[in-house]
């Protein structure tokens, strides 16, 4: 009787202006993806997150292997993020195995947007929201930590220096690319 | 090329743009400046020595220094949206266009009314509002109005503010705040090792003192030498250079707050910023501040620091007086005496209140300028500028004046090195006797101070200082330092500043006929300082509070040092005993705006929307914002009134069916071996019986047995739990949480996550609900037996992943369907569309609450207010009395325990239809305009449209045992009295049938 229908994305008529408006003038691009499976995960300490856990980056580092990215936000938490496989996929995917009891896993893929600012001028604007220290030296690939942006509480990700994605709580999305857009905006 | 008007510009020199002639307003009146001028150094040029009003007695001031220390010559830029008010004119930097406005002036700067205050200036003494108002009682309204209109200097902007102004963050391996010689130095150092530098100024070119000194480094003139650092600085790729920079607060890890101008109002786009800048180290090369000397009839217009009085001639080319005459204690201000020569200014006397002078010093004075050592000015002439000064020798009360005419008076009391920053990061300030001032003691950790800050007063030991701390600080910061000295020492140059530490004796300041001014912004004299010590306000804090010496928008830079010599003189007690205030941030003012940055208007904070925010502003809602949450308020039909909207909400929803968004409840997912014992231990009631699949309504206490929130617990697996958080209280909740969890509960293995934003939720609620739910093809079983109140069902619902959730909140037969929030709006529109038959329609926050006081259900915020037990609100009942949970200890406690508490109950009017104001008291008898004692309070009031009869909630004391009695709900604000009956706290369906069908 009911299909399941496509994810509904938050910025559509946003990011369809940026693209139309100010995207080529400011040298920012911005994606939003809105289909990713993200599952948090996170052991009663350290030791246990290692022992269970393969591919486990350092702290606020994130590997990519496969379809999967591992992104340590925490000592004793980790998020786990594909593209291309469900919740379920990806759980089995990380063959946590029988030690699964002593790692609780939460799916959170509906709860968080993940905003993908692409440009050279990206570095700048976001040192300047966030109240980490963004500067190439202290944020380089493969960097991941939880910051705050303009009031949000997000989770950052340098993917190269030119590339950097930003998760936010979904209710928190909007307020987050209005914040955003003003910024880039002084670009122009 | 010196346009006409300005009489008193050089015809050569300074580092000003003569080829940009600039033209701006100041009271209206037009004038000409050039590029590179500050307004304080245009008016100067066009000969303006009025430009202020001091604060209390209205006195005529004129500019009184070069800097950010200016206490007198504050002005408001521009009127409308773009005014900006209390800007020091010596640093607000010239541009075309520009309008100026004196302050604190009616009705005008030259006749200003306010200035009557003088005449009865005895009676404004310190403190005066403390001692007098007190009579006739009534008056006080009175009062206050005048007061008012009297306090503070300049006027906000009319309407919001028209300029933009950017707040951001930054960070640096090392920051040099002051481009002075020592900050140079700094910078130079540092900037060799490759580390990130940040040297900043507040000055708009670089050279602090140097660009005014007469000084030869490294075989260069000073100006030359700055030239080459700015280059090399500027080349090295690694030094950023902030010129217009204040550096306005040092907070704790290195967070210094500085405020750039960026552009000026005129232009578009940003013009001011605040960087919010965490360096890894600090150098403060903030250099030092000239103090004034303090005397009779100190203030007029045309005394200014000698300092001053140099950069103006060799900064701007201006000459701030015709005939001058130089009042100090200390050699630096012999200094003054080449630059008033070489701007043809006449030099009429030398005071010193000293009573010798070094040879060397003495030579510096021209043939045929008397030199008076030991002498002390005794009063000055002028009204709008000064005219001439009186002088007599020390210790002498019997000699007769004698009088120097002048337009310029230039005074130097000693130096005060600028510790503002030093002090706010922690470091700590002493005494020094010799210098008479405050100094750098022990530094913090990861900050030194460089220079003259340092107290290192002379050119050579301020480079020299500057290079090592520059070196310490790239070696800190993990850099390796160049450890060759940066400039060769000093071929040829002055002394930057010297010691001081003679000053006239309070007692003659006491007994002189004018006022002696120690702070000239707050018009605190000599006189009210010796008031607040014979009243008892001996230490400093005290007389600062006592006179405001030191507040104001210049926070004391050329009066505080002062203020302690003084007290210290007064008391008999040493300098190092009275201490200093506290240096609070901001050093210098900073505009609102530059705080909030683009944090205003639907800005102003993170706003948070539900998953169904879309498909709501579909159907036409009017939101209202509920903490961060945009929250749907009503959804008006066919132009209907927000009561017409509501009443048929919740009508519908109590006979047909509706659907409210929920997902602004917190939820968290609970999981792990320990989950369950967490949860024992968090709530007061009973969940130990807790089944699979079951819900359970729970509270949660404070420490202190006071209700924190309330929500419900469900059962998801043997260790998964997911539990709600009020929308208000989830943030609180979920601190209360981890806390407990990673700090006093750690035996227990849990984990929670927050899922609040996974989760769509929407209610459906109403004798139809379970129609509606059967059509949307449950993958479960959703009869009454099946799906019992109070549980929950996980499955396929509208095709979609789901939890649901038999619960209510509004009394109603109600299901909670969950979906991932990427599912919200199919869900919406698959809900509304199977519903359609059964009438179902949406419903928003006013008719929730409706419902919920109709059913007597409780609130966080009204009923939940943070003084209430479970034993108030009528929930004693589920509170274990065999296991221990938070809260139990001091929930037992007799108070909380009391029968005379205020429990929760139903009002109605005696009358049956005079509706129960809000908030009213709960008393004995009506409101007859005397205070009663109050018998509780009315927390939550409506017309219901169910019962069509007004009810109220509220706490009465001793309530639960006073059903029937007749009481009377008062407002005395509203001026409204009705007399109202003690009911059950259950209006509607107080058995809850309509649930359990």
């Amino acid at each position: 009787m009911f299909d399941l229908p496509e994810r509904t994305p938050i910025l559509v008529e946003e990011l369809r202006a940026w693209r139309a408006g100010h995207c080529a003038a400011s040298g920012v691009e911005v994606r939003e993806c809105a289909t990713r499976a993200v599952l948090q995960m996170e052991a009663r300490s350290m030791l246990e997150l290692e022992r269970i856990l393969k591919h486990l980056p350092p702290p606020n580092r994130h590997h990519v292997f496969d379809d999967i990215v591992l992104c340590r936000v925490g000592p004793v938490t980790v998020l786990a993020l594909s593209d291309g496989l469900a919740p379920p996929e990806l759980e089995k995917a990380l063959e946590i195995g029988s030690d699964q009891g002593q790692l609780s896993l939460t799916d959170i893929s509906h709860g968080v947007v993940y905003l993908e600012f692409v440009g050279a001028p990206v570095r700048q604007v976001l040192s300047g929201l966030v109240t980490a220290d963004f500067r190439q030296g202290g944020f380089s690939a493969g960097g991941c930590l939880k910051t705050v942006l303009s009031g949000h509480s997000v989770l950052a990700r340098c993917l190269d220096d030119e590339t950097f994605e930003i998760q936010v709580d979904r209710s928190l999305c909007l307020s987050l690319w209005q914040r955003m857009e003003v910024a880039l905006k002084r670009l122009l | 090329m010196t346009p006409g008007s300005q009489i008193n510009r050089l015809k050569e020199g300074g580092a000003i743009d003569r080829t940009r002639p600039l033209q701006f307003r100041f009271d209206g009146k037009p004038y000409t400046g050039f590029a590179g001028d500050t307004l304080a150094s245009a008016l100067l040029a066009n000969g303006v020595a009025l430009v202020g009003r001091s604060f209390k007695y209205h006195r005529p001031r004129g500019v009184f220094s070069a800097g950010s220390e200016e206490p007198n010559a504050l002005v408001q830029l521009y009127t409308g949206d773009r005014a900006v008010p209390n800007l020091r004119a010596t640093q607000v930097w010239l541009h075309e266009g520009l309008e100026a406005f004196s302050q604190n002036a009616w009705p005008g700067l030259r006749y200003d009314m306010g200035a009557a205050a003088q005449l009865v200036s005895r009676m404004l003494a310190a403190g005066f509002y403390y001692k007098t108002f007190m009579w006739p009682k009534r008056a006080w309204k009175t009062y206050e109005k005048i007061i008012r209109r009297a306090a503070g200097l300049g006027l906000p902007p009319e309407g919001p503010d028209g300029q933009t102004y950017e707040s951001i963050n930054d960070h640096c391996d090392v920051l040099v705040v002051g481009a002075g010689p020592a900050g140079l130095s700094a910078a130079l150092a540092v900037g060799r090792t490759g580390a990130d530098v940040v040297l900043c100024d507040e000055n708009i070119s670089l050279g602090g003192s140097l660009a005014w000194e007469v000084a030869r480094i490294e075989g260069q003139s000073s100006t030359d030498w700055i030239g080459l650092a700015s280059d090399t600085l500027e080349s090295a790729g690694n030094v950023r250079i902030l010129t217009g920079a204040t550096a306005v607060a040092c907070h704790d890890h290195n967070l210094v707050l500085l405020d750039q101008i960026v552009s000026t109002p005129d232009q578009p786009g940003v013009s001011r910023r605040l960087i919010k800048l965490r360096a890894e180290q600090v150098v403060l090369a903030t250099g030092a501040v000239e103090r004034p000397l303090v005397f009779p009839g100190n203030d007029r217009p045309g005394i200014m620091l000698a300092s001053a009085a140099r950069r103006y001639i060799r900064q701007t080319g201006v000459r701030p007086g015709r005939r001058a005459v130089i009042v100090t204690n200390n050699d630096s201000a012999y200094a003054t005496i080449a630059d008033l020569q070489s701007a043809g200014i006449e030099l009429s006397v030398v005071i010193d209140i000293r009573d010798n002078v070094a040879d060397g010093v003495a030579k510096l004075v021209p043939d045929g300028v008397p030199l008076l050592t030991g002498h002390w000015p005794m009063a000055t002439r002028g009204r709008h500028q000064v005219l001439s000064i009186d002088v007599r020798p020390a210790g002498d009360p019997e000699a007769s004046l004698t009088r120097y005419p002048c337009d310029l008076v230039c005074v130097s009391g000693g130096w005060t090195p600028s510790l503002q920053l030093y002090s706010q990061a922690g470091g700590t300030l002493s005494f020094d006797d010799k210098t008479t001032t405050l100094v750098a003691n022990d530094a913090p950790d990861r900050l030194r101070p460089a220079g003259v800050a340092a107290g290192y007063f002379k050119l050579q030991e301020c480079i020299t200082s500057g290079h090592d701390t520059g070196v310490w600080a790239a070696g800190a910061a993990g850099f390796n330092p160049d450890s060759e000295l940066a400039a060769e020492p000093v071929v040829d140059g002055q002394p930057v500043c010297l010691a001081a530490g003679t000053s006239i004796p309070v007692a003659v300041l006491l007994a002189a006929s004018q006022k002696s001014f120690v702070d000239l912004q707050n018009d605190v004299t000599v006189n009210d300082l010796a008031l607040s010590v014979e009243e008892g306000f001996q230490s400093i804090e005290h007389v600062k509070r006592y006179t405001t010496t030191g507040m104001g928008t210049d926070q004391g830079k050329t009066s505080n040092v002062n203020a302690i010599n003084i007290v210290s003189e007064l008391t008999g007690l040493p300098g190092r005993e009275i201490g200093h205030t506290t240096l609070r941030p901001p050093v210098s003012p900073v505009l609102f705006g530059q705080i909030a940055g683009d944090a205003k208007g639907p800005l102003m904070t993170p706003t948070r929307r539900t998953p169904f925010h879309a498909a709501s502003q579909r159907t036409g809602v009017v939101t209202i914002d509920s903490g961060d949450w945009i929250y749907p308020r009503y959804y008006p039909r066919d132009g209907e009134t927000m009561e017409q909207a509501i009443d048929r909400e919740v009508r519908n929803t109590r006979e047909n069916v509706g659907i409210i968004d929920m997902s602004t409840l917190g939820k968290a997912d609970v999981k792990g071996p320990g989950a369950l014992a967490f949860l024992e231990r968090l709530y007061c009631n009973n969940l130990q019986k807790l089944g699979l699949e079951r819900v359970r309504y729970s509270l949660m206490l404070r420490e202190d047995g006071i209700v924190l929130d309330d929500g419900t617990v469900s059962r998801l697996g043997d260790d998964h739990f997911l539990i709600t958080m009020t929308t208000a209280q989830s943030w609180r909740v979920w601190l209360h949480m981890e806390k407990l969890r990673q700090v006093q509960w750690r035996d227990l293995d849990v984990r929670i996550t927050s899922v609040t934003d996974h989760w769509a939720s929407l209610a459906v609620a109403g004798p139809h609900a379970r129609k509606v739910l059967e059509s949307l093809d449950p993958s479960f079983d959703v009869s009454h037996d099946a799906f019992s109140p109070a549980s929950v069902r996980q499955g396929v619902v509208a095709g979609l992943p789901a939890r649901v959730f038999r619960v209510s909140f509004s009394g109603e037969l109600g299901y909670e369907i969950n979906v991932p929030a990427g599912y919200a709006d199919a869900l919406w529109d698959r809900v509304m569309s199977v519903g359609e038959p059964f009438g179902l329609m949406p419903y928003g926050l006013e008719a929730l609450d409706i419902m919920r006081i109709e059913k007597g259900h409780i609130s966080i915020g009204t009923e939940i207010d943070g003084r209430t037990t479970p034993g108030d609100l009528g929930l004693g009942r589920m509170v274990s009395t065999t296991k221990d949970f938070l809260g139990k200890s001091l929930l037992s406690r007799p108070q909380l325990q009391s029968d005379e508490r205020g429990n929760l109950v139903g009002l109605v009017p005696v009358d049956g239809a005079t509706p129960i104001p809000i908030g009213a008291m709960v008393t004995g008898a009506t409101w007859a305009g005397q205070s009663q004692k109050s018998q509780g309070y009315v927390t939550a009031s409506i017309v219901s449209a169910t019962l069509v009869k007004p009810i109220a909630l509220a706490f009465v004391n001793s309530g639960h045992r006073r059903h029937g009695e007749h009481v009377w709900a008062v407002s005395p604000i509203a001026n409204e009295s009705v007399e109202v009956c003690i009911v059950p706290s259950h209006f509607y369906d107080p058995k809850g049938d309509r649930l359990r069908v």
